[in-house]
């Protein structure tokens, strides 16, 4: 059965069983992802995949099923489990699908070159950058990662209002993980990489940068614990920004989830902060023309010069906000497609040499346990560098950092101009930001 | 699930084209996720999944693809592409399937695709009242899941098994506010069960545990920062060990030389108080199967006893490369990941002391009564995870609740200070993630006291 036939054959069926009007939403996803360490492909998956997502409206409620099999029993099987899912809904808030009305962006997003390289190549690449790794340094002990990947996604939603949209997005990755040491304390080196084409990727350049990393950090140690200035390197502060994004979302701010509700239009931040939802750039392989709700992104400042000025919408919270959707939809919430962050006039290096005394901040670990979003507090394991007059001195490792998210933001003093597109640890929403300088975090050390 | 000729023609056609192993794996997922707030049911999902994955191995290299087109023509094609990527025909054919009936040791009564829908929103507004009866909590959410996963696994050694799994949750978070303040209460226990997982476990009790812990959080100061000594309660408290060290002992680091613990086997690691298991064999636990995703029967496999390194936990991929057999442990999240090592329901096992004994034997420190989640970097063996209900200890007694404390280390060193360990044995459950996905695991230990902890916490 082609998705045209099921569509119809849903259709149909939902109209008999009583919905008003319904929707289904094709994901058709493929993910590739090679891993070699020793010379040997340690990990090779190569996954297609579909699921189908259906929504269907009765009155002001709206029922859910999702299904991956195309066949009559499927169809009748989403239609039925829907219904049934409809009629225990208490909620009184009003659910919604969009008609197609409004202006979508034609992106140039898929040119299926990530498709055409074959599994040979990719191997190839992968061993190149253990290689690469390995003859770095002799205190280079092990590279257990070595892993280039790819995928492509193409979504269609079409409803009885008359939507139908499609579009497809691809991207790659590559990242390297290895272990340097001089006796017993491994230190870990790690550098990923996003790219939207190919030939961008440079595993070289990947493997060089972890094994200096990793050497970097040999002989690291804790300090004590107190008040200091960070440095936080756009990879970091792309994991910590990109998990508190979620506070922006409407739906958390009207379930009072969000330490951000009732700040509208109010400074939550320093003049120097621009946040902004980009869904349109070219090169983010997270980026779409339209949301979930087939509703059209656009590009919106959702911080401008420290100022709150909008929520993250769907057609849901929009309407019970007495607002229009910001297209900002993402299954049953809403959140950015692109976090971008204003950059500011000084160099990564420039930025070093700017502050007096700081610890540089290369990595965070333990964010989806120690950020909370509903109140803004953050305490995770960090490491990185301590830096003093401008100077690089010693690696630091196991200390903690702690505070409220809305404190780091009135505290920056730099923003930095060293802009790249960095991973969140949302597969739905790539960051790209530069590194900034925070004053007056809590550090625990030794 | 899938006709047994066209199971035995895709293993073939694998080694027709390369490789020296060849497995399916097929999957059908029925599954349930319910979500309420502050009492109202908002959104109802139910999922269907159904997909195929199809793995070579030549000597100790793999190849794995996946696909829910599960066409005669789409499963032979992928097969033979498995088979080409393998390279070097090997002089291999493959088995006769010899069908084999796993005892099932998880009985379900109360099967959740049978029960009413309205069966299980009865049991959130349970929940849901139980969390909402503490004055300062504004706002509750409740979730509910199941599933039943129907598995079907064949290999060119002549495996062919099917195996069922149940499983059925309730996850409750309540916020509580006061002052501007808002801290979360959590508690989401599950069990590899049907319905019948609530005549043991009582649903408004579910939703005060998480009630009280907000309740009593939000009046909380923050927590201390600097290292002390932490006494980590029973139950879910046994994510340290899943961090610190279970992770570790995964043959995925392990095979590699990628573990801080790799070619440690018979040496002592721990203090001699510790011991510690992974058992997928105990019935209707949250991390149990009655054979693991490469079709292997699951087993208790002792880790550490008394302080010395005893096992590690081994799929069929990473016993090739250690040249050890499969202890049962080859998981995924579904049929599209390939499997690796994984733990299952993984503990400390019961020690000597009484659990006011080990916090009246300590002078100040952290009580961490409820862990949130953590994570870890099994090559340097650095841990961290967050307390989400904590106490300071002054003096032998309990003294006032702490909230935001963090608690970081290294599993390896943290293992031999942990110096008193308690007689109250309690698992937890969680999600686990790693390569293959994410999996339901159990952790768990006794009450436990770790000598020093860096605790991250604010400045006074």
């Amino acid at each position: 059965m082609t998705f045209d036939e099921f569509k119809d054959r849903v259709f149909s069926v939902a109209k008999k069983k009583g919905f008003d009007h319904c929707q289904l939403h094709l994901d058709n996803t493929h993910e590739f992802e090679v891993m070699v360490c020793d010379g040997k492909v340690d990990r090779y998956k190569d996954a297609r995949h579909l699921k189908i997502h259906f929504k269907g409206l009765k009155g002001d409620k709206a029922g859910f099923a999702v299904t991956e099999i195309m066949d009559e029993d499927s169809a009748g099987m989403l239609v039925e489990e829907a219904y049934e899912n409809l009629k225990v809904v208490e909620s009184p808030d009003k659910e919604f699908l969009h008609d197609g009305s409004g202006k979508y962006e034609d992106l140039k997003l898929y040119t299926g070159d990530f498709e055409r390289l074959t599994g040979a190549e990719k191997i190839e690449l992968a061993k190149k950058m253990e290689k690469v790794a390995k003859g770095y340094d002799s205190r280079i002990v092990k590279v257990p990662m070595n892993v280039v990947g790819h995928f492509g996604v193409t979504e269609r939603i079409v409803n009885t209002l008359g939507l139908d949209v499609s579009f497809s997005n691809e991207g790659g990755y590559a990242y390297c993980s290895l272990l340097a040491s001089e006796g017993d304390n491994p230190k870990e080196g790690f550098k990923a990489v996003v790219v939207k084409k190919p030939e961008e990727l440079d595993v070289e350049e990947v493997a060089r940068f972890a094994a200096e990393e990793g050497i970097k950090k040999i002989g690291a140690r804790s300090l004590p614990s107190g008040k200091y200035t960070l440095l936080i390197r756009r990879n970091a502060f792309a994991q910590i920004l990109g998990w508190f994004s979620v506070m922006f979302s409407a739906e958390r701010v009207q379930k009072k989830l969000s330490p951000l509700a009732g700040k509208l239009n109010e400074r939550i931040g320093v003049e120097k902060l621009t946040i902004i939802d980009d869904p349109h750039m070219e090169s983010s392989f997270t980026s779409r023309p339209f949301d979930t709700d087939g509703y059209p992104t656009s590009r919106k400042r959702v911080v401008e010069k420290g100022i709150l000025k909008t929520f993250l919408h769907n057609l849901k919270t929009a309407h019970k906000d007495g607002v229009t959707s910001t297209g900002n939809a993402r299954g049953s919430g809403a959140g950015f497609m692109n976090i971008v962050v204003e950059p500011g006039l000084l160099s990564y290096e420039e930025l070093i040499k700017s502050v007096e005394k700081c610890i540089l901040i290369i990595d965070v670990a333990g964010i989806h346990a120690g950020c909370d979003p509903i109140s803004g507090n953050y305490s995770i394991s960090a490491e990185g560098f301590m830096v003093e007059n401008g100077e690089i001195t010693y690696p630091v490792e196991q200390i903690t950092i702690s505070g409220n998210i809305l404190d780091m933001f009135k505290n920056i003093s730099l923003v930095g101009n060293d802009t790249d597109l960095e991973l969140t640890l949302s597969p739905n929403m790539l960051a790209y930001l530069p590194s900034v300088v925070v004053e007056s975090v809590d550090v625990a050390g030794k | 699930m899938l006709d047994r000729n066209l199971v035995m023609d895709v293993l073939d056609a694998v080694l027709h084209e390369g490789g020296d192993f060849a497995e399916i794996f097929v999957e059908r997922k029925k599954s349930t996720s319910i979500a309420m707030t502050n009492g109202k049911v908002e959104e109802a999902t139910s999922k269907l999944e159904f997909g195929v994955g199809i793995r070579g191995f030549r000597e100790d290299e793999q190849i794995y693809a996946s696909t829910n087109d599960v066409s005669r023509d789409a499963l032979i094609s992928l097969a033979r592409d498995v088979g080409k990527a393998l390279k070097e025909k090997k002089d291999v054919t493959a088995k006769e399937l010899e069908k084999v009936t796993p005892e099932n040791r998880h009985l379900i009564r109360y099967r959740p695709d049978e029960m009413g829908k309205d069966e299980k929103v009865r049991i959130m507004h349970l929940a849901h009242e139980g969390a909402s009866s503490f004055p300062t909590i504004v706002q509750v959410v409740v979730r509910y899941w199941d599933y039943v996963q129907n598995v079907l696994i064949a290999n060119t050694e002549g495996t062919y098994v099917e195996d069922e799994r149940v499983r059925t949750r309730l996850m409750v978070s309540a916020v509580a506010s006061k002052d501007g303040v808002s801290e979360r209460g959590y508690d989401g226990p599950g069990a590899g069960m049907g319905l019948e997982f609530f005549e043991l476990v009582d649903p408004k009790e579910v939703g005060k545990k998480a009630g009280r812990m907000a309740h009593k959080m939000v009046s909380a100061e923050f927590a201390p920062a600097g290292t002390m000594p932490v006494i980590i309660a029973n139950g879910f408290g046994g994510v340290i060990f899943h961090e610190a060290c279970g992770h570790a002992l995964e043959a995925t680091s392990v095979a590699k030389g990628a573990s801080v613990f790799a070619g440690k086997l018979g040496q002592k690691i721990a203090s001699e108080v510790v011991s510690a298991v992974d058992d997928a064999t105990i019935p209707n636990a949250w991390g149990s199967a009655n054979v693991d995703d490469e079709g292997t029967p699951t087993q208790r496999t002792v880790l550490i006893e008394n302080g010395i390194l005893k096992g590690y936990l081994v799929d069929k991929f990473n016993s090739r490369k250690m040249g050890v057999p499969s202890t049962g442990s080859g998981r995924r999240e579904s049929y599209r990941y390939p499997p690796t090592s994984r733990m299952s329901n993984t503990f400390i096992l019961p020690g000597e002391y009484h659990p006011e004994e080990i916090i009246a034997a300590t002078d100040y420190g952290l009580y961490a009564k409820t862990m949130g989640g953590g994570s870890v970097n099994p090559g340097t063996g650095e841990f961290n995870f967050a307390v989400i209900e904590g106490y300071l200890i002054e003096k032998g007694r309990i003294t006032k609740p702490v909230r935001g404390a963090i608690l970081i280390g290294k599993g390896w060193e943290v293992i031999q200070k942990i110096d008193m360990v308690g007689n109250d044995l309690a698992r937890g459950q969680g999600m686990c993630g790693s390569i293959s996905g994410s999996i339901p695991a159990d952790v768990g230990q006794p009450t436990i006291r770790v000598s020093e902890l860096i605790v991250g916490g604010r400045n006074r």
